[in-house]
């Protein structure tokens, strides 16, 4: 019965990971395993704490237990202490995790007055008409002044920072942050 | 085949050219990202033997009045069917893959068969979950995808909300006018008469001008007139049409009061009316505020349209169109300056509000997100005050009151500017006419009293061409709202009462409950119960046992039907429960949920809700049952102690008594208690075990706790993890078999001796 009193009474803790501990190993379909301290995990997951503001420092690592329930085995301070080979693979897996195609031009923003915004823009993934319904909730404009726009399929797009877009673009964004 | 994603004509010329029988493809799906996270079309599909994909690029081309499609290919594949033995969906923060298990001697690696926006997950789900069928050879059954596809039948889009049938790419302004106007029989009497007023008032309004100028000037003044010198007839005649306006006037603000009030009442309780015939999960996918919105400030848009844009419109076109022929009438040459003066007001209007309209928007923004910060600070004043952060919070305010100031003023000056140059442009055209008009008055092409009704119809012009330029402004926002109502009108409850209810015994139903295989996921993909099966007898203490999002009050919510199984079937008495009339249902289910909510009124209206025809003495016995009755004396008014808004505040253990009394009075024969007891304390948690201990006799009672003190008398307990059913067994079997149960029941006993209690 120990498991069950250290379930419910033990309590959880900031655990930092040693990164010279740390041993990743990418597989083919794309999903990491990692070793640490003897114990090996599979499938394990990293994200990132605060993903608007650092991408490389503050990752948190976890795994599925039997019961499907993500554990975290701990966090990772600052990708740039591991050694190159074992940070890109963590950098390439987060920057897939984290994938979101960002505008980058608007073409036009037409609303057809019953609630829905219809933007033709330019992505990094290339162009897209966007249908977005009730504009004042799908754009949110954070304290780190990226643009999040969600479409009314639940796909998001980004802008990091709209200032710095052609003035045209900035115009017709301009009205919706 | 019907589902998900249709192949487009190119897509299927290509995957027949590569051999495969597009007849025998069983669902298809489309995604729409390469592995680099570019935008990339790409097709799965599966036949009963294989699984293909198709990637390349959909195009369209313009042939004439038609599009022709175009399939630029770039990439095919095919899997066995008995080596990619199951599909599913890994989701990241935006995106997913769609992944495969796929057989290589005796292991199983895991492949990427494509990739796609988040926005696609939920078809891909259940696409994943009829491949995994078939690989199996299970029975699909798509009578709930046939019944209600999400894709616009035009344009093949999904709805952007599944239970509502709107596409926004495919629906027009127009046919919502249609809509608009098909409303019209409901108020055609309240609109007409509006509509004869303002009419009535309109050519009175064109009238009256002629009795002070044209009629005045060149038949009374002039020694030619044909009432010339009597004074006392013209001014009998202009205080008598002004007279007969006033009457008007008032006429018409009688009518308008009485069709407002009437068209708001009806519009109203119509689209509350529609809103209450929904099941719960409309209620649960919306914001209460937004829903109150739409029965209140959309109601009043829509009735805009009513009441203002359609009279004033009919009314202005009116006063332009005669006031247009009658200059043209008196004098061409004059009518023609006016009229070509008018349009250029017009389109100088125009481009003034499209300018405007940025403005107010950012006015409406600001505004906004000034209510929002003032919102959280009156809310949150407790936060504040205990952590003393008052000048943060003022700061915070008054940062957004000055941006509320900024857009304003921004706008106000660019109306003052504006409204300023429009005086000029009026004062100068006014000039003019005059000018003109006295030298045609010399000349003699018309009389000095018709110049004068000529200067008046300029003035009077100003008015419509105002009413057009900000009419495009109310009809979008009345578009807006109409569109919003109609979603409530239009929208299918997802639990939709039996078509012919079985009957039921005169009693109400006796509480057999027998669920079998039952599946539901509130999300695609994600399921909260999966294939529970019980049987509980009548008369049964049946408690149900389980973690926080084990999916206990789910199974709840599916007994009462406040949602349909996904799969499986339950039956009440035998009878399944879709075919229960939902008053014999709810009629024969008492429920007192976790989250107890109780109605602006009295307490004892509140007891006897469900049924208002009970006696006090029902009342009172309901509250003393529920161990409610001591705390409700002590109240200033006793049983007419009125609570909710500007009432009495209760502690959330009074509310749940309250709210199990409510449930008692039912005198239900199936009782559910779903946490009911779990914010009282001890010792008055055992008096209401004690109460319903005595209702037991010939009642079927499930109860969910999280404390295994409360079900400790249960006949039959159920342990629930993970949307699964663990263990089922009674307090001793369970204990002895040492499963899940035991766990619990230990944890909850090392957790009392920690406080000392052995």
């Amino acid at each position: 019965m120990n498991e069950y009193k250290t379930e419910n009474f033990q309590i959880d803790q900031l655990r930092i990971l040693d990164v010279n501990e740390l041993h990743f190993t990418r597989l083919d379909s794309g999903y990491l395993n990692l070793e640490y301290h003897g114990d090996k995990y599979e499938q394990v997951s990293l994200t990132r704490l605060q993903p608007f503001y650092y991408h490389d420092t503050n990752i948190s690592v976890s795994f599925k237990n039997n019961e499907e329930e993500w554990i975290e085995i701990g966090i990772i301070r600052d990708l740039n202490e591991m050694n190159e080979e074992q940070k890109k693979l963590c950098a390439d897996y987060l920057e897939f995790r984290y994938y979101v195609p960002l505008l980058t031009k608007i073409h036009s923003i037409r609303d057809n007055r019953m609630g829905y915004l219809f933007i033709d823009a330019e992505t990094t993934a290339g162009r897209k008409r966007i249908a977005v319904n009730d504009w004042w909730t799908n754009f949110r404009l954070n304290n780190n002044g990226i643009l999040t726009v969600t479409d009314a399929d639940g796909n998001k797009y980004y802008v990091p920072h709209p200032e710095e877009m052609d003035k045209k673009s900035y115009r017709r964004l301009e009205l919706f942050m | 085949m019907k589902h998900f994603d249709i192949l487009t004509q190119g897509a299927e010329q290509a995957l027949t050219h590569r051999g495969v029988d597009t007849e025998a493809l069983l669902y298809c799906i489309k995604c729409d990202m390469d592995s680099e996270g570019l935008y990339y079309d790409t097709y799965v599909t599966f036949d009963a033997e294989r699984l293909y994909t198709l990637s390349g690029y959909d195009r369209q081309i313009r042939e004439k009045k038609t599009f022709r499609s175009e399939f630029d290919f770039r990439g095919y594949g095919e899997y066995d069917m008995s080596e990619l033995t199951e599909l599913y969906v890994d989701r990241y923060r935006h995106t997913c893959r769609l992944m495969g298990k796929q057989k290589e001697g005796e292991t199983e690696k895991h492949i990427c068969i494509s990739r796609f926006s988040s926005g696609f997950s939920e078809k891909a789900e259940q696409f994943c979950r009829r491949y995994n069928m078939t690989v199996k050879h299970e029975e699909i059954d798509d009578t709930a995808l046939d019944e209600h596809s999400p894709y616009c039948p035009k344009c093949h889009n999904r709805y952007p909300d599944p239970n509502r049938k709107y596409c926004p790419y495919c629906v027009k302004r127009s046919s919502l006018f249609r809509r608009l106007m098909e409303m019209f029989g409901d108020f055609k009497l309240q609109t007409a008469s509006i509509l004869l007023m303002m009419i009535l008032s309109a050519a009175l309004g064109i009238v009256s001008p002629y009795f002070g100028t044209a009629f005045l000037y060149d038949h009374v003044l002039d020694a030619a007139g044909d009432f010339y010198g009597e004074i006392l007839f013209a001014v009998l005649m202009m205080a008598g049409v002004r007279l007969i306006s006033e009457l008007f006037g008032t006429l018409y603000g009688v009518v308008f009061s009485i069709a407002v009030a009437k068209v708001m009442h009806k519009i109203r309780v119509k689209v509350f009316a529609a809103m209450e015939k929904l099941s719960l999960s409309f209620f649960t996918s919306k914001q209460t505020g937004s829903l109150m919105t739409r029965v209140d400030r959309d109601a009043g848009d829509v009735y805009d349209f009513f009441c203002f844009i359609v009279p004033q419109g009919v009314t202005n076109i009116i006063r332009v169109v005669s006031m247009t022929v009658l200059m043209f009438l008196l004098s061409p040459t004059l009518a023609l300056c006016i009229v070509g003066m008018m349009v250029l007001v017009f389109i100088s209007e125009i481009l003034f509000v499209r300018g405007q309209r940025r403005l107010w928007r950012g006015c409406n923004l600001a505004n906004r997100r000034m209510n929002s910060n003032l919102n959280d600070a009156i809310n949150g004043h407790r936060v504040v005050k205990a952590f003393a952060r008052e000048e943060q919070e003022i700061h915070r305010f008054g940062k957004s009151l000055g941006k509320v100031y900024d857009a304003d003023m921004a706008r106000s000056v660019r109306y003052v500017k504006f409204d300023g140059s429009q005086w000029v442009i009026y004062s100068v055209g006014k000039a003019l006419i005059t000018v003109l008009g006295f030298y045609l008055v010399i000349k003699g092409s018309i009389g000095i009293g018709e110049l004068m009704l000529m200067i008046s119809y300029f003035g009077m012009l100003w008015d419509p061409v105002y009413f057009f330029v900000y009419a495009g402004n109310d009809w979008s926002r009345c578009t807006d709202a109409a569109s919003r109502i109609f979603e409530i009108i239009d929208s299918q409850p997802s639990v939709k009462p039996p078509a012919d209810p079985a009957p039921v015994h005169a009693d109400g139903l006796q509480g057999d409950i027998i669920l079998k295989n039952v599946s539901f996921e509130y999300e695609a993909g994600v399921p909260v119960l999966k294939n529970i099966t019980m049987d509980i007898k009548k008369g049964q203490f049946y408690g149900v046992v389980g973690k926080t999002g084990a999916g206990k009050s789910t199974l709840i919510n599916l007994i009462s039907r406040l949602y349909d199984p996904t799969n499986g079937e339950i039956k009440i008495d035998g009878i399944p429960i879709k075919d229960i009339a939902f008053d014999d249902l709810r009629r024969s289910i008492g429920i007192v949920s976790q989250e107890t909510y109780l109605f602006m009124g009295s307490i004892a209206d509140n007891i006897r809700y469900a049924r208002p025809e009970a006696t006090i003495e029902e009342v009172v016995e309901a509250a003393k049952n529920a161990n409610a009755h001591d705390f409700i004396l002590k109240l200033p008014d006793g049983y007419d102690t009125r609570i909710g808004s500007g009432g009495v505040s209760l502690s959330g253990g009074e509310k749940q008594r309250i709210s199990i009394a409510r449930a008692l009075i039912q005198k239900p024969n199936i009782l559910i208690l779903d946490e009911a007891t779990a914010s009282m304390d001890t010792r008055t948690e055992r008096k209401i075990q004690n109460a319903i201990d005595n209702l037991k006799q010939g009642r079927t009672i499930i109860a969910i706790a999280h404390r295994l003190s409360t079900l400790r008398d249960a006949d039959m307990l159920c342990v629930i993890e993970h949307g699964e059913v663990k263990e089922t067994g009674t307090h001793d079997e369970l204990i002895h078999a040492k499963g899940k149960y035991f766990e619990l029941y230990k944890l909850q006993a090392e957790a009392l001796k920690t406080i000392g209690v052995e």
